[in-house]
């Protein structure tokens, strides 16, 4: 594996309308993401987390192009497709696949299973309608379900099956890039292992980066070779998996992994729980300085006016905590400065 | 979990089949035929040429030889009510090919694209919808000429909203399942998603709608034909035979029965058929 990014996206933003004045201006909006940075390598997974509301959906939006970015870029084995149109936004869909989180409503309840796999296929003009039906019994069987299947419909499958079907829609165009968005989130617990060990399998096998957003802080510690966590449309702590999983650094990342159970039953009693209080604040109206800080457990009277950027602390991962100041610390007084400026 | 898959599938894919187990629908559905094999087989089952005059028969009453009776000109009112309904299984079928050849498209655009062309065809639906029907009819068919397509063609264009209201709103909630996102993912066109995905989702309430609108464009050409700016002598539709027996009526009180009857019976099939689908279809539809 090459350390090449076929990912990159770097200052991603989005904000969505919230209310509109009767001219059909828009009077308030919602940051759901704030300047996002990502990059991943080919044939490994990166783990986004966060409560809901933290933007990780948003950004997996975005870098599969099914939003518009406000301001930021992505860039797909180099090349900027932020605004790829016709036939070249076609190319990128060729190359980077999409998993949605609900594999009840990700299948066209009118198309059979054969078409639905195969229709990438038919699509980017690479099957002609007669080897439809072959090459979809051919999908199916690589994410190991019944090849006979091709002619149901989703709704006389399970949702293990239709996410697999969805799986093997996505694989269909042999993509460098897989976003799942919550792929396992409406199964039930027995298919979600299946289901993300299926995951594996076929990373193993084809070498595709993964872009894995979850809630569950257990299932990506997992599956990712780096997790990103993201707090309210921002990053909050980057880094290789075991690290961020193992020592967090940021509070809220300490927060979340507190909250995975262990496996342990006399462990899991002796553990400490930091439990967050309150609900994460209005992201129309972030608080001032730290966006953590009024759930923070840790919070000091600098963090109401500094709002911490996002700073490498060594070991390839960076943090976006005043605690956590990073190897050359920049003045507080003049990084205040800088941040109250803003 | 097995219910739904047990008995919703066979509704969805045979919404026929569901709706002929009701016993007003199965009626319904076989007058239909009936009606449509008698459009077809007019020529061969008329007792008599629907328009050879007698006129020593004028409004004879019924008889073996005239099973209906004849109207002013001694016709043969049987004859001229089977050759009719020809034009009551024709004429709302342009109608309806008009409304949605019109509505369909611009309504499934406009559903999915929202913002302005949205609101432009919005406001044009509303107000074609906001002009009495019969009325702006009478002055399409004055621009275009009285005669049978020209009225339908009108009546199709005041249909057009109606059609487009359907499809824009279906095409609204069906535009935010996540397979039409899928297939954006997948690099599926704007053109394809819309028909290959999302025609045949909004396929239900389309289908009620038209069965619908079929009724009343038949109620519609018999009201055109009435006052003469459908069908032109001497061909026969059931409207014009009753404005000839409207016109006649203290000759032969009875001519208005026979015309009436098959209006009537037609467009209550019309509507039995098309409240049936949409039940069927809307419970299927809940899963």
């Amino acid at each position: 594996m090459t350390d090449a990014p076929v990912l990159r996206a770097t200052g991603l933003t989005k904000s969505f309308p919230l209310r509109r004045s009767a001219l059909g201006r828009v009077v308030d909006r919602v940051r759901a993401v704030d300047g996002v940075d990502l990059t991943v390598t080919a044939g490994r997974t990166l783990g986004i987390v966060g409560e809901s509301g933290s933007g990780k959906t948003t950004v997996s939006r975005l870098v599969s192009r099914l939003l518009t970015v406000d301001a930021g870029t992505v860039e797909v084995d180099g090349v900027d497709v932020t605004a790829a149109r016709g036939r070249a936004l076609k190319a990128l869909r060729a190359s980077l696949q999409m998993i949605f989180q609900d594999p009840y409503g990700a299948l066209d309840p009118t198309k059979t299973v054969g078409h639905a796999v195969a229709e990438p296929l038919l699509v980017h003009g690479r099957i002609g309608r007669r080897e439809l039906t072959d090459r979809a019994a051919d999908l199916l069987s690589r994410v190991t379900l019944d090849p006979g299947l091709v002619h149901r419909y989703p709704e006389e499958l399970s949702g293990g099956q239709r996410q697999r079907v969805c799986i093997a829609r996505a694989l269909a165009l042999e993509p460098r890039i897989l976003v799942a968005d919550e792929p396992t989130s409406a199964l039930d617990l027995s298919t979600r292992s299946e289901i993300l060990n299926l995951l594996l399998r076929l990373q193993k096998e084809n070498g595709q980066a993964i872009v894995l957003v979850s809630h569950d802080f257990a299932t990506v510690r997992h599956l990712s070779h780096r997790i990103v966590v993201m707090y309210l449309g921002r990053v909050v702590e980057e880094g290789p998996a075991a690290l961020v999983a193992g020592e967090p650094l940021h509070p809220y990342t300490e927060a979340l992994l507190s909250a995975v159970p262990v496996a342990d039953p006399d462990e899991q009693r002796g553990r400490k729980r930091i439990v967050l209080h309150g609900d994460p604040p209005d992201p129309a109206r972030p608080p001032s300085g730290c966006r953590f800080r009024t759930r923070c457990p840790v919070a000091m009277d600098e963090c109401a006016r500094i709002d911490p950027p996002l700073v490498p602390v060594g070991g390839e991962r960076s943090v976006a905590c005043l605690r956590h100041p990073g190897p050359a610390p920049v003045e507080p007084a003049a990084a205040a400065a800088i941040r109250v400026a803003r | 979990m097995s219910a739904p898959t047990t008995t919703i599938p066979a509704a969805r894919r045979r919404p026929l089949g569901a709706v002929l187990r009701r016993p007003s629908s199965a009626v319904a559905f076989a007058f239909l035929v009936l009606l449509v094999g008698s459009a077809i087989a007019a020529p061969v089952i008329a007792p008599h040429d629907p328009d050879a005059q007698e006129l020593g028969n004028r409004f004879a009453g019924v008889s073996l030889t005239h099973l209906a009776g004849a109207d002013e000109f001694g016709r043969d009112v049987l004859s001229r009510l089977l050759y009719a309904a020809r034009i009551a299984v024709t004429a709302p079928l342009i109608s309806v090919g008009v409304a949605v050849l019109i509505g369909l498209p611009t309504g499934l655009w406009a559903g999915r694209r929202r913002g302005i062309v949205d609101a432009v065809s919005g406001r044009l639906a509303d107000t074609l919808l906001s002009l009495p029907a019969l009325a702006s009819a009478l002055a399409i068919v004055a621009v275009l000429g009285p005669g049978l397509t020209n009225a339908m063609v009108a009546v199709g264009i005041i249909f057009s909203p109606t059609v487009f209201r359907v499809v824009r709103g279906a095409t609204l909630s069906v535009a935010e399942e996540t397979f039409v996102e899928s297939a954006t993912a997948i690099g599926c066109s704007t053109r394809r998603t819309l028909w290959v995905h999302i025609l045949p989702n909004i396929a239900a309430p389309l289908l009620v709608q038209v069965t619908i609108l079929m009724g009343v464009a038949l109620l519609a050409e018999a009201s055109l034909s009435f006052i003469g700016l459908g069908v032109q002598p001497p061909e026969a539709s059931w409207g014009s035979m009753l404005g000839a027996a409207y016109r006649n009526q203290y000759d032969a009180p009875y001519a208005v029965v026979p015309p009436g009857i098959a209006l009537v019976l037609t467009v209550l099939t019309f509507n039995t058929l098309g409240d049936a689908l949409r039940d069927v279809l809307a419970g299927r539809r809940a899963s």
